[in-house]
């Protein structure tokens, strides 16, 4: 049955629409679970608070298992899913820029808009320099291509990178998310309770 | 900790243990053998020629041809519209897609009726659904679409119609020019009564 859009289900010109209406609700719940504070996010960094850890863990095994539940009741062909082609060394690179970035302001992108939409200064400003960054980055690119495409392994998962079975993985990454959980609760109860 | 963290982190853990039991399963849907004994028997799986012609003409939509002779036979004559897949492609994946198109209704033929009620008995066996078999085959279609024969006249006004339409079809398919002759139906024999001689009238 699916996915959607790649089978014609939905007509792939409903794609922005479907895209800014699953937007409108990401931000929402992100404002409503309080993502849109710099302090909470920061949190996940002195040791105070873990919520972002949790929920986006969660978000991340539970939207796994759904897939793969539905591929095994027929719902969806997982191999028409897309997958995100990885390049290795921007990705480490890219991940190191953004946790400085998510450390000094306080926010990762969406939750950036989060905070923008409910007027906090400290959101727009960051918004702004993300845009800034973007330009930068644009304008810098016949530089920096040669490291922004390096080591592209093309659209792999990791599990396939390791050669383990999808469903091992998953078990694994279940198992290593509860743990880390479990370890985040016993450090935040070490750490001076910070109000904000 | 709560007996809810407990709760559901159990719960996790149970969906990711479940998922290597199904690991190893197919997720292709069959129906049984007894299912498709059941149905091998109603002989509705069947469409005959003529009716094929009629929805073809017609430009239906929903039809499918699927051609399951092998390709060399394909190259040289086809039905229109209708896609090659020869008997042992038949599991490939280029197959499934083209028997898993929603809305459509797929008709296998072949020279005779054998081979497509093979490969009906196995798509069915592969779960897929409104499938159909040629009656008799092309062996059929060219007898009565493309080189019909004219019905003894002193058959029933249906049996000339048929062949009226066999004969448009004919037109239709093989594009050629075709002697139509038309058959009018014998005129009624009216039936008329003689004339009652007179009466012998009074006298002598």
């Amino acid at each position: 049955m699916g996915p959607l859009i790649p089978l014609d289900i939905i007509n792939p010109g409903w794609n922005n629409v479907i895209a800014l209406l699953i937007g409108i609700a990401f931000g929402f719940v992100l404002e409503n679970s309080g993502f849109s504070s710099s302090r909470k996010l920061a949190g996940v960094f002195y040791g105070y608070d873990f919520t972002v850890l949790k929920v986006f863990f969660t978000a991340a095994i539970t939207a796994a298992l759904g897939l793969y539940y539905f591929h095994f009741v027929g719902w969806l062909d997982l191999s028409l899913v897309y997958v995100n082609p990885a390049f290795i060394t921007s990705a480490i690179v890219g991940g190191i820029i953004m946790g400085l970035g998510f450390i000094m302001g306080g926010y990762c992108p969406g939750t950036s808009y989060c905070g923008a939409a409910i007027g906090k200064i400290d959101a727009i400003v960051f918004s702004l320099a993300m845009a800034v960054g973007i330009f930068v980055f644009s304008e810098f690119y016949p530089l920096l291509e040669g490291l922004y495409t390096a080591n592209y392994m093309g659209s792999v998962t990791v599990y396939e990178v390791l050669g383990l079975p999808a469903a091992w993985f998953m078990l694994i990454l279940i198992v290593v998310a509860l743990v880390a959980f479990f370890v985040a609760d016993q450090v935040k109860k070490r750490v001076k309770k910070v109000n904000y | 900790m709560s007996k809810t963290y407990l709760f559901l982190a159990a719960l996790l853990i149970l969906l990711g243990a479940g998922l290597i039991v199904l690991e190893g399963r197919t997720d292709e849907e069959q129906i049984s053998p007894g299912a498709i004994l059941l149905e091998l028997h109603e002989n509705n799986r069947y469409i005959t020629t003529d009716q094929l012609a009629e929805r073809l003409i017609e430009g239906d939509p929903t039809i499918q041809l699927i051609d399951v002779r092998d390709p060399y036979d394909f190259m040289d004559f086809s039905l229109p519209g209708a896609k090659n897949i020869p008997l042992p492609d038949l599991l490939i994946d280029e197959s499934r897609e083209i028997l898993s198109q929603p809305g459509r209704d797929f008709i296998f033929y072949s020279t005779g009726d054998v081979y497509a009620n093979q490969a009906w008995m196995l798509a069915r066996r592969l779960g897929y659904k409104r499938l159909y078999v040629l009656s008799d085959g092309l062996n059929r279609w060219i007898e009565t679409i493309i080189q019909p024969s004219a019905p003894d006249p002193t058959l029933p006004q249906e049996a000339i119609d048929l062949y009226q339409f066999r004969l448009g079809a004919a037109q239709y398919f093989s594009g050629g020019q075709i002697d139509v002759q038309t058959f009018e139906p014998q005129e009624e024999i009216e039936f008329t009564r003689k004339k009652k001689k007179r009466a012998a009238e009074g006298g002598c």
